[in-house]
Parts: structure tokens; C-alpha cells; sequence
């Protein structure tokens, strides 16, 4: 029956799109240009083409990701003047996830209430609507009000200086799908006061009363989720969940929520331009997206978990682990964040953009574990952390290429992106492996690579993404093409995702999730 | 008592004597400006010849018949319309009589305050640059002259317009649209808004500002653009993309400056047919030539047919361009040189033809205009049209301009970073 409704949905959806696009001049604008509408649908498929033996007890297919996206955003100006402007802004986006419905086997290895969120959207506030705002703009202040994505951060794919908004990884991360899809929307306070001292300042206040959204982490069994035979440790065959997923509920639900007593974030920054030199300062205060696990109940929280499985097994039938929703396991601890970025232009060094980004975290909360094994936690600490990432951007002229009728006069784009990171006062027991940190290593650097090339007048785009941290070795390539379809809506991409990576403590690399990706979109 | 009389007569016959003669001296040293693109006996001859093909309809049945005042390249364009997605029956325009185009008062009055005041140094380069409005020279003895000319005309100071069109491949029959907002603002130079010459309030030495607002293609939605000349030619046009998609603020290369944008046939310097510095070429007058121009071209009277590389319904009219052969310093330089039809009323380059670095014909621009009542009530004559042809890849642009806004105040905040970022 699912698998029924998935197709005929998906057929739905595609007629939609060709319905919708018949008219090749459609206009995004109504009431006199008063209200806009853009957005977009797409289909978007991944093909894995590396999947290791255990984990084809939990796949029929290589399908491994098959999702409908909508977003849709609205913009209607009530008074525009030299005096006083007035918009408002929202925006609201939707997904069904369906891969599943035609594995199940695929289905099964997905913990039942993740399934839920896996598939739709759980919730109109948090997943759906992802922002809705007035912008007030009069004389050199500018006030907007309501569920905002900040970006503070001037680099493709990193996150250095872009500390406002907490991510959702659960689908995509970035690179592979829009901010809109990624951040989640903070409701929130923010004014700009644009000055006519040297250097074009620009000052912007931000304030949070108490909204707190935590980082969305991969779900268990997902596409980029965590594998099941990893954590179904006693009977990966009865098992219904592995305790990450155990430990990720726990997570959600100690998250704060609503709070104007304690949730309230806080955030400045500066903008100015000096001697040819775009800058800016920042700093914010705010609780952390991830949280530190309670050093005394994080045993006697995974204890009963363990049980289950061991009943589990010798019983052949799932016995569920008590409920734990009293308790409390994870704290979402406040640290604060200093940092800033530059941006300049150089004719003298081969005509090259440079982009530096930098952070301090300030008494950032780390956990402590047995040799920075997250599963022999032991306590928490918190430690300073500074990071840097210079970009060098460049238009490269190739010889012959760029003239050929492939390029059509149409120069490659190239960025070139050194990250490092440093904690201060290391020592071995800090868990530093989701910050892609080696083990007994206090600092990290990556290295990334990003090409684009136009090719026949723009109609084929080829994009290529790539990453490697020298420390672990860990690596990604994504090579892309788009195809512009005739007309102002169809846009057809064909990739491919590699990864790998030494197989070495705590690096998190996995040279069998390399798949095709295949996304059909519309866009308005 | 005589002589007091005869020195009486003297004074008279002096005071006399000036007041008639030096307002003719004064007269002879006046700036001649408006001129006619023809002189009487070669408007007489104009007239007659008009008197054959005015309402005329061309295609290519006789096309060749006024083919001497067009491009060469273009004439194919009309003789094989199946070469460029045209109908079977071709594309056509229509011939009507040319018409003198008068600049706004402003343009004039500054044309005849400044242009006596115009140093400059040996090479020609003009000295006070930043001082002057109107056209520095309205008798250009050389290409740089022309060149400043045209660099002068500062389409109504301010202007708000929104070009739609098409990446057109005739041979697929296929396009992609484009609607993008442009504004553009001229810090210096200024004859039709307030304050003039020049904004004094200009720390960092703008010469000129540009905004772009892309509403398409789709995926660059909302995506925005802010270019700055700058009064200092050895200072690099400073550029800043908003994309939208990243919501990023990007400072970029001007190695950009010579990148096709988006699968158009044009590069960031053939913006408004010329966007560059000049002093990074050299300018060579090398004569004049009568042009067929659509000088006064109602965007209405364009019909496009889908994948058609040339509209028909352009309206033409002979005009005597200045021709002016553009080279840039630089040999690596994209186009081995340019050549500039210019109109002699309003030095808007009409018909641009470029050559590639081998040195040969690549690309064919015209640029229609048409007459705009400005926000003084003025009418001023402003681009109508852009059309790209690129000859060797059989390749082609074309938007239709509709004008929101000329001769407006506009803020200079238009051109700021915040501006970028703004909601819209």
C-alpha cells in the first residue's frame, strides 16, 4: 500500500511540475509587485554504490534516499518609500521521505518514532516553518522581528564565523542542500544601525528571549544516520533501536525549549570596510547546540539500554528499556563566541579574492571520557578553542579551454580553503571526535577544494567539492553536473559522492557511503 | 569745450562699438551645442534619400539595398534567417526619418559651462575630470575625445530599469530568460539631478555606482550585485555579489571583468555597450560613417519569436556615426579591439563590433534608444533595447528595457553593503 501511494505520488508530484511549467514566462510577482513568491520542488535520489556486507542485512535496494522537497517563501511589501519600508517575510518548506516504502528491510532498520520524523514533518514550528518576520526599515535603522536564519559567515560549505543558527543535518548537510533546508529559523530580535562614520560601519544587535532549538543530528538507520549493526550490539535482528538512538531521543528531549528565564542569546557584530578590507567582528553568547552528557547518569542511562539488548537476545523478542523521559542525561551548557571575518580583493596577488574567517570559543563545554572514548564518559570540562580558515578565490583563465566552445568564455571558478582549529589546555581525554579531531591530537586542519565551470552558455554547470583533514585523512569528493533545461524552471543534477579515509580511532570515515545522487527541481 | 566734446564722441563711439562687438566676440567663443549628426547640404541629401525608404519595411528581399549602412555581419543576419532561427520569411525592420535628438537642458548648459573649463595634459588626458559635467569635448577632434564624450553621458544621472530577455542558441531555437532590476548612479559628471556637477560627499572617490537585482534565472533569485567605479583609474572597480542561494556576501576577482556573465554573449566591460576605464586603451578616430540606428525605437513595435536570434520591428533611421577603434593595453586582453558606432547628439555607442585576439570578427552589439520623459518632464534619450550577436558561435542575447525611473533621487546608500542584504 506505501509503496503504492509512493508512486503514485511521485507521478503526482512529476505531472504537477510539468503542469506548472507550461507557461515559459511564468511571473513570480502579484499585486502589482507587491507580493513575490519563490522557491522550489525537487525529487532527490541517492543510489549507493558501496555498501558493505553488514550493512545489506538492513537494504533490499541500493535506493537509499528518495525525497520530495517544497519550499516555498513569500515576501509582501506593505509600504516601501524613502521614508519607511515595511515587508514581511515567510517561509515554509515540507519533505516526504520514500526510500522506505519500497525497502523493507530499509524500513526496519529505522527506529519507529524516527521514522516519523524521517518521513514528514513532525512539527509547524520546527520543521516547517522555517522563517516569518517584519523588516522595518527607516532612515539608517533597520529592525526585524520574528523567526529569522542569520548568516554570518562568508565561505561555501564551512561554518567558521556562523554561529547563530543551529543546523539540521538530519536530511543533508551543507553542500548538498540549501541553507533554508539546513539551518533552522531562531525567533528572534535583530537591529541594524548603519552609521556614517569612516569605513561605512554597520552595527547589528542581536537578541534571543528564549527560543532554543538544538542541533538535528542523522537518525538512526538513515541515509547518513548511524549504521544499525553498530548499535544494535546483542541482536541486531530483534533489536527495534541501537542505543544511539537510545541516547539521541534522551538528547532531544533534555534540549531547554522555550525559556525567557535561561534561553536568552545574545549577539553583536560589526561591519565596516578599512583601507580596501571588508571586516567584521562578532560575538555571541548563547547555550550550545550539542550537549554535554551528565558524567553520573550517562552510565546508569545506558545501563538499562544494555539490559534490553541482553533480554532482547535471549529471548528472541524485543524487550523495550524502561522509560527515561524523567530524566535528565544531557545539559545544553552557555559559552560564548568571539570572531570575525576578512575579505579582500588583490590585483597584485594573480587577482585573488581572500576570505579568512576566524572563531575563539570561550569556555566551550567538552565532555571527558577514558582516552576520548565517547562511551566511557567520565566527566566535563570546558576548554578555550580558536579556529581560522583562509580562502583563496580565484577566476582562472584556462588556455584554450576557456575560449573553446565547451567553456564559451566562461573562466573556472576556483576556492581554495585551509581550516584549522586548536584546543587550548588538550589533553587526551577530551572528546573531540565529532570536531574531527585525531585522537590525541588538540588541533585539526582540512584542506578544501571547490571548482565551478559554466560550460555551453551556462546550460551544463559542473561543480566539483572536495575536502580532506590532513590529521585523520579523512576525504570527500563531489564531483556534480548540472543541466539547465530549456526554459526558467527545470533544473536537472547528476553526482557523485566519495568518501574515505583510513580506518583509525575515532575518525569517523566511511568508504562505503559513496553513491550517486540524481535531483530533479523546479524552481520559481 | 571741443575737446571735451571730440573725447565725449570717443567715449560714445567705444561704449557703442562694445556693446555690439563683444557680444560677437563672446558669440564666436560660445560653445556650439546641440548639434545636428548632418550639416544642411548633407541633411538635404539625407531628406531625399528618405524620400525612397522612409516606411519602408526591409528584409530580405532588399535588404541589400541599404546594406551599406549596416554591419556587414547583420546583413546575413536579415539575408539567412535559417541560420539564426528566424522564420522562413526572415526578420524585418522599418526605415523612418531621422530625427536630431536634443539633450536635456542640463546636459547643454553643462556641456557649454564645463567643456572651456576641460585641461588637459599632453597625452590628452583630461586633468580635472572630476570637475566637469556635460560633454567635455562637442567638437572631438580624436578618439579619446569622442571616448570622454561618451564616458560623459551619464543617462539622466540616476535611472531604475528592468531588462528582460533571453540567452537565445538560434540553432537549438531555444532561450533562457533573464528579468533582472539595474540602477546605476553617477557620482560625478552629473547635469539632470541635484546635486550637480558632482557629490561632494564622495569620501572614497566613486565615479559611478550599479545595482542588480537578478529575479531570473530562478536559481539566482533574489541575488543581488553593487559595482563602483572609481574616479582614480588605477583603483580596480570594486564588486560584490549577495547570493542569494548561499546567503553570502562575495567580493569578487576583477578578473571577472572579462568573464561571460551567465551564458550571455557580453563580459562585465561591455556593460551599457562600454564599461571600462579608458585610460587602459587607446582610442583611434578613424573617420565617420553613415548608420542605420534605431534612435527612437518604441519597445513595442519588437516582435520575438521564440529562439530567434534578431526581433523584428526595429525602426531605423540614417544617422553619420563617429567610428572609433578601441584597443585595449592589455594583448591578453579578450577582444583584440572594439569598434564604436557613435551616435555625434548623444555619443551613446549604437552599433559595437569586436574582434577576438586572433583578430577576428567575433561579436556584433546594438543598442537601440528611444526618447524617456524624465522626472523633470524632460525628454532624454535612453537605451531601449540590447542586442548581442556572436558571429562565430551563432549565438545571441536580446532584452527589452523598461524604464522604472530616470533622473530620480537616488541615495548613495543604494551602492552600500547593507543594501545588499536587505530583504526584497
Amino acid at each position: 500500500m506505501r509503496i503504492k501511494s509512493a508512486v503514485i505520488g511521485t507521478t503526482f508530484i512529476c505531472l504537477m511540475l510539468l503542469c506548472l511549467s507550461s507557461p515559459a514566462h511564468a511571473s513570480t510577482f502579484f499585486l502589482d509587485g507587491r507580493l513575490e513568491i519563490s522557491g522550489f520542488v525537487k525529487e532527490t535520489a541517492y543510489i549507493r554504490t558501496g555498501m558493505s556486507d553488514r550493512e545489506k542485512i538492513y537494504h533490499d535496494s541500493n535506493l537509499d534516499y528518495l525525497q520530495t522537497s517544497l519550499l516555498f517563501e513569500t515576501l509582501y511589501t506593505v509600504k516601501d518609500d524613502s521614508d519607511l519600508t515595511i515587508r514581511l517575510f515567510g517561509g515554509v518548506k515540507w519533505w516526504w521521505q520514500k526510500a522506505h516504502y519500497f525497502d523493507q528491510d530499509y524500513r526496519r532498520s529505522i527506529p519507529h518514532r524516527d521514522r516519523k520524523d524521517w518521513t514528514h514533518p513532525r512539527s509547524f514550528n520546527e520543521d516547517i516553518l522555517t522563517e516569518a518576520y517584519v523588516d522595518i526599515i527607516k532612515g539608517p535603522w533597520e529592525v526585524r522581528i520574528g523567526k529569522q536564519i542569520c548568516i554570518w559567515g562568508q565561505l561555501n560549505m564551512s561554518r567558521v564565523a556562523d554561529v547563530v543558527n543551529p543546523l539540521d543535518i538530519r536530511r543533508g548537510f551543507p553542500g548538498e542542500n540549501p541553507w533554508e533546508d539546513i539551518k533552522q529559523g531562531l525567533w528572534m530580535i535583530r537591529v541594524f544601525y548603519e552609521s556614517e562614520l569612516p569605513g561605512d560601519l554597520l552595527f547589528e544587535t542581536i537578541f534571543n528571549p528564549g527560543d532554543y532549538q538544538n542541533m538535528e543530528i542523522v537518525l538512526e538507520g538513515t541515509h547518513k544516520g548511524t549504521k544499525p549493526y553498530g548499535v544494535r550490539w546483542f541482536d541486531p535482528e530483534n533489536q527495534k533501536f541501537g542505543v544511539y538512538h537510545w541516547q539521541r531521543e534522551q538528547w532531544t528531549r533534555d534540549a531547554p525549549g522555550w525559556n525567557l528565564k535561561d534561553n536568552w542569546e545574545l549577539g553583536f557584530r560589526v561591519r565596516g570596510n578599512t583601507f580596501g578590507v571588508d571586516w567584521t567582528l562578532l560575538y555571541w553568547n548563547a547555550r550550545d547546540d550539542v550537549p554535554v552528557a551528565h558524567p553520573d547518569k550517562i552510565g546508569t542511562f545506558t545501563t538499562p539500554y544494555i539490559f534490553s539488548g541482553i533480554l532482547t537476545s535471549m529471548t528472541g523478542k524485543w524487550v523495550s528499556p524502561p522509560d527515561w523521559s524523567r530524566e535528565k542525561v544531557f545539559y545544553y551548557k552557555r559559552y560564548q563566541t568571539i570572531g570575525g571575518t576578512t575579505q579582500v580583493y588583490s590585483q597584485k596577488l594573480w587577482d585573488t579574492v581572500w576570505r579568512t574567517e576566524w572563531f575563539y570559543e570561550i569556555n566551550r563545554p567538552l565532555n571527558k571520557a577514558v582516552n576520548g572514548d565517547s562511551r566511557e564518559i567520565y566527566g566535563w570540562t570546558r576548554r578555550n578553542i580558536f579556529g581560522i580558515a583562509v580562502q583563496c578565490n580565484k577566476a582562472i583563465y584556462i588556455p584554450w579551454f576557456t575560449k573553446s566552445f565547451i567553456a564559451v568564455d566562461r573562466m573556472l571558478d576556483v576556492s581554495l580553503t585551509y581550516f584549522w582549529e586548536k584546543v587550548q589546555n588538550h589533553d587526551h581525554d577530551l572528546v573531540l571526535s565529532d570536531r574531527d579531531h585525531a585522537w590525541t591530537n588538540s588541533s585539526t586542519d582540512m584542506l578544501g577544494l571547490f571548482m565551478k565551470q559554466d560550460m555551453f552558455h551556462s546550460r551544463i554547470i559542473f561543480i566539483f567539492n572536495g575536502r580532506y583533514f590532513l590529521r585523520t585523512g579523512k576525504w570527500m569528493a563531489i564531483p556534480s553536473l548540472c543541466y539547465v533545461m530549456p526554459g526558467d524552471h527545470w533544473r536537472f543534477d547528476l553526482g557523485y559522492v566519495a568518501e574515505g579515509g583510513p580506518k583509525r580511532r575515532f575518525v569517523k570515515s566511511s568508504a562505503t557511503m559513496d553513491k550517486v545522487t540524481i535531483r530533479l527541481r523546479y524552481v520559481f | 569745450m571741443g575737446l571735451h566734446n571730440s573725447k565725449s564722441e570717443i567715449i560714445v563711439v567705444f561704449v557703442v562699438l562694445m556693446t555690439f562687438i563683444m557680444p560677437a566676440i563672446a558669440a564666436a567663443a560660445e560653445v556650439v551645442f546641440p548639434v545636428s549628426a548632418y550639416a544642411p547640404e548633407e541633411l538635404a541629401e539625407v531628406r531625399q534619400w528618405e524620400k525612397t525608404w522612409a516606411g519602408k519595411k526591409i528584409d530580405k528581399t532588399n535588404i541589400d539595398q541599404v546594406a551599406e549602412f549596416m554591419p556587414a555581419s547583420y546583413v546575413e543576419i536579415y539575408k539567412n534567417p535559417e541560420t539564426w532561427g528566424g522564420p522562413p520569411e526572415g526578420n524585418y525592420f522599418h526605415i523612418v526619418p531621422y530625427t536630431q535628438i536634443v539633450e536635456t537642458k542640463g546636459m547643454v548648459a553643462a556641456t557649454k559651462k564645463y567643456s572651456p573649463l576641460v585641461k588637459t595634459d599632453p597625452e590628452g588626458k583630461i586633468i580635472n575630470y572630476a570637475e566637469i559635467a556635460g560633454f567635455p569635448f562637442p567638437e572631438p577632434k580624436t578618439g579619446l575625445e569622442i571616448a570622454y564624450n561618451m564616458e560623459c553621458q551619464t543617462r539622466g544621472d540616476t535611472y531604475h530599469m528592468n531588462w528582460k530577455g533571453g540567452v537565445v542558441d538560434p540553432r537549438k531555437r531555444s532561450e533562457r530568460n533573464s528579468d533582472q532590476v539595474f540602477k546605476e548612479m553617477f557620482f560625478i559628471h552629473r547635469v539632470d539631478v541635484e546635486p550637480m556637477p558632482a557629490i561632494l560627499k564622495n569620501p572614497k572617490g566613486y565615479h559611478k555606482g550599479q545595482f542588480l537585482h537578478f529575479n531570473k534565472p530562478a536559481e539566482m533569485h533574489n541575488s543581488r550585485l553593487i559595482v563602483m567605479k572609481f574616479i582614480d583609474e588605477t583603483k580596480e572597480y570594486s564588486s560584490y555579489l549577495y547570493y542569494s542561494e548561499f546567503r553570502r556576501i562575495r567580493r569578487l576577482s576583477q578578473a571577472e571583468r572579462t568573464n561571460a556573465i551567465d551564458g550571455q554573449d557580453q563580459i562585465y566591460d561591455d556593460g551599457n555597450m562600454f564599461d571600462g576605464y579608458l585610460s587602459r586603451n587607446n582610442f583611434k578616430f578613424t573617420g565617420k560613417k553613415e548608420l542605420l540606428l534605431a534612435r527612437h525605437q518604441d519597445v513595442k513595435d519588437i516582435k520575438h519569436i521564440f529562439g530567434e536570434a534578431l526581433s523584428s520591428g526595429y525602426t531605423f533611421e540614417r544617422c553619420n556615426t563617429y567610428v572609433v577603434e578601441v584597443v585595449n593595453n592589455n594583448p591578453n586582453y579578450i577582444y583584440s579591439k572594439r569598434i564604436w558606432y557613435i551616435d555625434p547628439e548623444t555619443y551613446m555607442i549604437h552599433w559595437q563590433e569586436m574582434y577576438d585576439q586572433v583578430g577576428q570578427y567575433w561579436k556584433c552589439f546594438n543598442q537601440p534608444t528611444n526618447n524617456i520623459k524624465n522626472a523633470n518632464g524632460e525628454m532624454k534619450n535612453f537605451m531601449a533595447a540590447y542586442i548581442m550577436q556572436d558571429m562565430q558561435r551563432k549565438h545571441s542575447g536580446q532584452t527589452k528595457v523598461t524604464v522604472k525611473g530616470l533622473s530620480y533621487k537616488m541615495s548613495p546608500k543604494q551602492f552600500s553593503l547593507t543594501n545588499l542584504q536587505r530583504t526584497y
